[in-house]
Order: structure tokens, then sequence, then C-alpha cells
């Protein structure tokens, strides 16, 4: 090693920046302000996370019921749509899948936990062919082959109606328990969710997704397997949003493919989160679900039924005030705040 | 001599453009080949072809025994074969470690992340780049742009090395590391095929020198001998190297 160091030297980025003590104490006060935050963070959570769960308010679990839904919808999507960079706009297909797999295995007289399990698979499933066609175009043709993906199978789910009853729906029992069971379901998908997630992005599929948003080609070169790694990545993805349409399905007692399959109602929503909050992060696509079902239940106050409306300007606002998400905000404030010592991102 | 890489009779358009016309090229065990040629030449296109990922338009591409003609560049990857771009493509918003331990799991299980992380770290190393471990690789200048680009090479573990104008743009200080670092991989058994301007470079490194001109080879040979080649001097060299 010391033959091969000799000639080299100290790398320029050594030298450039403040000297290494005000690096120092920048970092550390960096450091504990950032332990500070995400430990009240963490207790505000649990208590949030608590408190629906014991409050007599139905109205409250209902509410919260909703949010974890679609935190763990926008966690799901994140590991297509944020760590590889894929904007799929097509999830409605695996959250209908899901729903609709449960909602006939439970009207077969199948239990609670198979249909469950069915409703997963279904979602895992289905990413395997949708994947498998729309990976194969990037950018703007993405997205919209996923669009077109979600609309096929709403299509086949409306037309086949000796499975699914077409445009009908499917009528359930309540869910015994109430909203607060739901809200308890709630909490554990999102909670399953988020270990997924946090589990991918530590593993090398994280690592790999990561690189195949920066630069396909270049990661490829690098070793990797870019279709396997998506196809992997939206598995998991239709896996979660198939028992995220479970939960719905249980939540409301009814599904029909205009609901379950919807663009407006499911699929944006599902991105929304993730991109408001901060995409590729682990505590952004929740956050960001935080502020869209608020603003959802806030228009459907005020306005009725107008939340496709809010979607739509809060996408916008984001992307022109935030494109890097609540999240991303956050973390470049705290950044600039730790002067120079690491290096920034652009 | 043992041959790991062939390319046979390689043609490559684009619409109406011939950028190969026909080029066969074998590299032996741990040789150290050169192609040089103006710009324009093919070069680029050549080791392309060679490295997976983009298909030949006719011919066939051999390494190690397998046919891997239009393969996808990760397989070409793990079998052995790794590369760097002529124009450094950083995992711009990963760190330096972050980009070099990609190339690491190449070769490494789904959980790995402790050996991916140790084995990128010793090739950022080698290649002089550990200081910047951390930053993030958008940031680096466009020397460390290319050390980073082959420390990712480096870390898949290859057989051989495609290097894509490597010293271009560095100072001679850098050339001459450059070079200690190329003769260090070919002691270490690696064999290389490297794309040059740097003339001293290339004549000092390379067994063999392959010239491409227009899309097709002028001349191939020993590099005193390619040297004093009156075609090479007209449209390459010019008359400084003249002579040998
Ligand atoms: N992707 C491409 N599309 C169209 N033309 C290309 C492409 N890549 C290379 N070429 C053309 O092929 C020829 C050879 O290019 P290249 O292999 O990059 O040359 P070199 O590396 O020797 O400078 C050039 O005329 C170039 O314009
Ligand atoms: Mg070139």
């Amino acid at each position: 090693m010391g033959e091969r160091e000799r000639g080299v030297g100290a790398h320029p980025a050594a030298r450039r920046g403040p000297p290494p003590w005000t690096a120092m104490t920048g970092r550390r006060a960096g450091a504990l302000a950032s332990k500070a935050l995400g430990a009240a963070g963490l207790a505000l959570g649990a208590a949030l996370a608590v408190l629906p769960l014991v409050s007599p308010s139905p109205y409250l679990s209902h509410l919260f019921a909703t949010f974890w839904l679609w935190a763990a919808m926008s966690q799901a999507w994140n590991l297509v749509g944020g760590y590889a960079g894929q904007f799929s706009l097509g999830h409605a297909a695996f959250f209908g899948a899901g729903a609709y797999a449960a909602a006939l295995a439970w009207t077969n007289g199948l239990g609670a936990a198979a249909g469950t399990a069915l409703a997963g698979l279904a979602g895992a499933v289905l990413a395997l062919p949708v994947g498998w066609l729309c990976f194969r175009l990037r950018g703007a043709y993405f997205v919209l082959s996923t669009l077109a993906a979600a609309e096929v199978v709403r299509l086949c789910a409306l037309n086949l109606r000796g499975i699914t009853g077409g445009a009908v729906g499917i009528l359930l029992p309540p869910l015994s328990g109430g909203q607060r069971a739901a809200c308890a379901l709630g909490l554990a998908l999102f909670g399953l969710a988020t270990l997924t997630s946090a589990l991918v992005r530590g593993a090398r599929l994280g690592y790999r997704l990561r690189a195949l948003r920066e630069d396909e080609d270049a990661a490829e070169a690098a070793g990797v397997p870019a279709l396997k790694s998506k196809l992997w990545a939206l598995s998991l993805s239709g896996g979660l949003c198939g028992l995220a349409g479970a939960l719905f399905c249980a939540q409301t007692s009814y599904i029909d493919p205009g609901s379950v399959f919807s663009l407006a109602d499911v699929s944006i929503p599902a991105a929304l989160g993730a991109l408001l909050g901060g995409w590729g992060a682990l505590w952004g696509p929740p956050a960001g679900a935080g502020g869209v079902v608020l603003v959802a239940e806030a228009m459907r106050v005020l306005l009725g039924r107008a939340h496709g409306l809010a979607y739509g300007l809060l996408l916008v606002l984001t992307v022109l005030l935030v494109p890097q998400g609540f999240c991303g905000l956050l973390a470049a404030r705290r950044r600039a705040a730790g002067g120079e010592a690491g290096a920034g991102r652009p | 001599m043992r041959r790991v890489l062939e390319g046979r009779e390689l043609h490559k358009s684009y619409g109406a453009v011939q950028a190969l016309k026909g080029v066969s090229l074998r590299v032996a065990q741990g040789e150290v080949v050169g192609i040089i040629g103006p710009n324009g030449a093919g070069k680029s296109t050549l080791l392309a072809l060679l490295a997976g990922g983009t298909r030949p338009t006719r011919g066939r591409v051999t390494f190690l025994g397998s046919d891997i003609t239009g393969w996808p560049a990760h397989r070409v990857c793990r079998l052995g074969l790794a590369r760097t771009f002529q124009y450094p493509r950083p995992l711009a918003s990963l760190s330096v470690l972050e980009n070099v331990m990609v190339g690491a799991f190449a070769r490494l299980g789904p959980l790995a992340v402790r050996q991916a992380r140790e084995a990128a770290h010793a090739c950022l190393q080698r290649v002089g780049l550990a200081d910047a471990a951390g930053a993030t690789a958008g940031e680096l200048c466009a020397a460390d742009r290319k050390r980073l680009e082959l420390a990712r090479a480096l870390a898949t573990g290859p057989r051989l090395l495609l290097l894509d104008e490597l010293m271009a743009g560095l100072t001679p200080r850098e050339v001459k590391d450059a070079m200690g670092l190329l003769l260090e991989l070919r002691q270490d058994g690696l064999t290389l095929v490297l794309v040059e301007h740097v003339m001293e470079a290339v004549m000092a490194m390379c067994d063999r020198l392959v010239v491409l001109d227009s899309g097709c080879k002028l001349c191939e040979g020993p590099p005193a001998r390619v040297g004093r080649d009156q075609a090479v001097i007209r449209t390459y060299l010019g008359e400084a190297y003249a002579g040998g």
C-alpha cells in the first residue's frame, strides 16, 4: 500500500474546506440537532400511533386508518419511484388486484389471513408482467405505459363479470372491530412497508436501484442487472400495494373497479405522498402522505368531493416549490447549517 | 498464449454512419493492448461492442470461451470484463464510496454490504481516492471522476479491463501515477485494453498497438514498429514520433 500512496499524495478534497476543528464542531452540533429531531419525531410518531387506538372518537380512528394506508402506499411507491427513479402512475393496478383478491377470497369463505396473503401475492405477481412490459421504456413513455397497464387491469375487472361482478362491485360484511381495528391493521401495514423500505435501502438491491436512478448504462456496465433489480423492486412494491388493497377493502366493505383502480384516487396519491415528503428518503413518503390525507380531508369538508383538484394543485406546488420534497428540503437546510463540513448534494 | 478476448469482423452502423467497418481484434491473457487513432475513428465504438450492451451490426465477440455477442453489459461484467467510459459517468447523487460499492456488489450476495464497503475502500485506496470516499460523486473534479471510473470498474473484480482515454486531460504527474497503477494491475494478472492519445504512455506500456482510422484497422503490431509505419505517421502521429 505504501508504494501506491507515495506518488498520489493527499486527496485535494481533504485540503479544501474550513480547518478541521470548525468542521468537527459544526458536524457535532448538526449530528446532535438531528438526533434530537429524530427522537422528537419518534416520540410524536409513537403518540400519534397509539392515540387513535385508545381514543373513543371513530372519526379520529378513521382518519388515522386512512393515513396509515396512504403512508404505506407511498412507502411502497417509493421503492420504485424514489429509489429506482421509475415514476409509476400505475400502482392502482396492484392495489386493485389486492382488493379484488381479498374480496373474492373473503366472499368465498376463506379466512381473514388467507385472503390478506392472497392479496399481497396478487399484487406481487401482477407486478412481474407489468414491469416486464413497462421497464422497456424510459422517461415519459414509461409513465404512460404504467398508466395504460393500470387501465388494462381495470377494464379486465370491469368486464370479467362472472368473477368480479363487473361495475356492480363487491359488497362485504363490515370489519369486526370497526375503525379502531382498521387503524391498528393500517399501522401494522405501514410498519411492514417501512421495514421493507429500510431493508431494501440497506441491502444490495437498494444500492443497485439508486445506481439505476442515476445512470442506467453506467450501472449496467458496473454489473447491475437493470431489469431484474427493477422487477424485484416493483414486485415488493406491488405486494405491499396488494396488502393495502385488502385493507381498503376491509375498511370500506365495498369495492368496485372505478374506486380501487382509480388514477386520481389511488395511483396519484401514492406517488404524491412520496414526492411531497421527499422521494428516495425513508421518512419522506409517510410525512408526505400525512399532507395528502389532510388536504384531501380538508377539501372533502370544505368543497365536498373535490380532492382531485387538491391533488393536482398540490402536485404542481410541490414540483415548483420543493422539488426535493419536504424531507429533502430539511436535509438541505441541515447540510447548509452544518457548514462545509460534509460534501453537500447538488 | 491463451486468448481471452476476440472480436471478429466487427461492423457497427449508426443509421448512415458506419462507425466500424469490419475490425478484428485478439487479446491474449496478461497482454496490454493499445488502441490508437484520430477522433471519430471508432475506438469507443469498438470498446462498446466488446463490453456488451451494444450489439454489433455484424461480427462476433468471444470472451473466455463464451460467445458474448449482444449480451447485456451486466452479464459481460460478471463474466470478468469491465470498462470505463471516455466521459466519466459518476452516479452523481451517490457518495464516492457508494459508487464503488455498486461495482463491488457484482460479485457479492444481496446482504453482503460490509464486504462491499471493504472492497470499495480497498479500490479507492488503490486509485488514490480514499480521502474523498464520503464526498458526493457528482461534485468531483475531472481527474477524480476518472479515478472513480477506474475504481468502480476495478471493484467488479475483472479479468480484463477496457479503458477509454483514462489519461486524457490529466496532468503529466497524474499520467505518471496512472501508468504506475496500470502496470501494477498488469502484475496482478489483469489483461488491459486501452484507448489512449497520450503517446508516451501508450508507447511505454503496450505490448501491441492497434491503429484505427475511419472505422478500419490501419495497422497492428509492437509499438516500435507501429511508430515507424508511414501510414500511421501520416494519418495520426505526425512527425514527432517518426523513427521510433
Ligand atoms: N451513438 C451514436 N450515434 C450515432 N453516431 C455515433 C454514435 N456513437 C458514435 N458515433 C459515430 O461513430 C463514429 C466513431 O465514433 P467513436 O467510436 O466515438 O470514435 P472515437 O472514440 O475513435 O473518437 C463517429 O463518427 C461518431 O460520430
Ligand atoms: Mg472515443
